[in-house]
């Protein structure tokens, strides 16, 4: 691996990186070793394959993707909370539900991380990340089209809930 | 607000999935406004969050050294060693162990070579040539009786042959100097790999 390559072109994505692991794991610690060992691969590369990669940040994401599900699996226990599961409705007046929806931004984060994997991976590079759909279609290696239709349906998906929890919290109020 | 209408029509684009990398950003920077409509707040909350995401960094537990000057320190002494044994080793052939001889004859090789013969003239103003039967080209030197003269033992009677053995001599240290240097340079790069130039504060 070309140190040149690697402090200018991979290194700095290193955030990048590590809130992508964190959008796959849930959990920060599991997140940093990914990117961690992420980075470690990259540096051990040999010089042929890094004349290979055009797109650095995009095999990287792709490595970190790759990695990240690794670890999902050899830990057993998905984060994730299917969206169908969360509930609506305010469990009470006093309740944790009742200070969450306080925070809008959070609430809204939490609908996109109980998104179904591939729509929550797609929305997050789009929206967060803000990769082309060539780029993701790469990272995530589908096509352009699954693409378009994940990106589609993870937005209407937390469009729907958003409004969904408004207007429950209309009625109860 | 003024284009609120432009951004409606952005905002229904967006969750339709249709907008364009450049219009999503026009719509974060709208939200990260704080006069937003009431009925767009729950859209804002979703567009805060993102640029929260997007803001988040990673702790920075992580560091990365240029490989170069990771070990500059023992490369330094490494050159600074290796200096010192070639240096020695140069004074060693120019000036090899001296013996010290008084009041004694001593052997001593006098080159055929008008040249040479003209710089061994100085050091023996008293000689007195003095063929052998053994080798016409040797001469016998008899020094002052109150001088110490300090001389080298040869071993070779041959320049010729005496020119071949330094050659080997140093052709034997110059591969020994390229194996050490490979093996040294191979080492730094083990170090390097086992380390990643990555290392985790505390870890």
């Amino acid at each position: 691996m070309n140190w040149t390559i690697f402090h200018e072109q991979v290194y700095p994505i290193r955030h990048k990186l590590y809130r992508f692991a964190l959008r796959i794991t849930g959990c920060g610690s599991e997140a940093e070793d990914v990117v961690q060992e992420v980075l470690e691969r990259v540096w051990k590369s040999p010089e042929a394959k890094s004349a290979d990669v055009s797109n650095w940040e995009a095999w990287c994401m792709s490595l970190t993707r790759n990695r990240s599900l690794d670890q999902v699996r050899a830990n057993a226990r998905r984060r994730t909370v299917p969206l169908d599961s969360l509930s609506t409705q305010p469990a009470g007046a006093d309740s944790a539900w009742a200070t969450e929806t306080r925070d809008l931004a959070e609430q809204a984060r939490r609908l996109m991380q109980a998104l179904p994997e591939k729509q929550r991976l797609v929305m997050h590079l789009r929206d967060v990340e803000e990769l082309s759909y060539e780029e993701i279609a790469q990272v995530l290696d589908i096509s352009m089209e699954q693409v378009k239709v994940g990106l589609h349906r993870a937005r209407k998906a937390v469009r729907e809930k958003m409004l969904a929890v408004e207007a429950h919290s209309a009625v109860g109020a | 607000m003024k284009d609120t209408t432009d951004i409606r029509s952005l905002l229904n684009r967006y969750w339709e999935g249709e907008t364009t990398l450049e219009e999503e950003r026009r719509l974060k920077a709208f939200f990260s406004n704080e006069n937003i409509p009431e009925d767009l707040q729950r859209d804002a909350a979703l567009f805060r969050a993102l640029r929260a995401e997007q803001a988040s960094r990673m702790p920075d537990k992580i560091r990365v050294v240029r490989p170069g000057w990771r070990f500059w320190r023992y490369r330094a002494a490494a050159a600074a060693v290796v200096l010192l044994l070639v240096a020695g080793f140069w004074i060693g052939q120019k000036q090899p162990d001296p013996v010290i001889t008084q009041n004694k004859p001593v052997e001593k090789t006098a080159l055929t070579t008008p040249g040479m013969q003209q710089v061994a003239k100085p050091i023996e103003p008293t000689t007195q040539a003095q063929p052998t039967s053994a080798s016409p080209k040797r001469k016998r030197i008899t020094p002052r009786a109150d001088s110490v003269v300090l001389a080298k033992e040869d071993t070779c009677e041959d320049p010729e042959e005496a020119l071949a053995e330094i050659r080997a001599a140093l052709a034997l240290v110059s591969t020994k100097m390229n194996k050490s240097t490979k093996t040294l340079e191979k080492g730094f790069q083990e170090v390097e790999h086992v380390d990643i130039l990555i290392k985790r504060f505390g870890g």
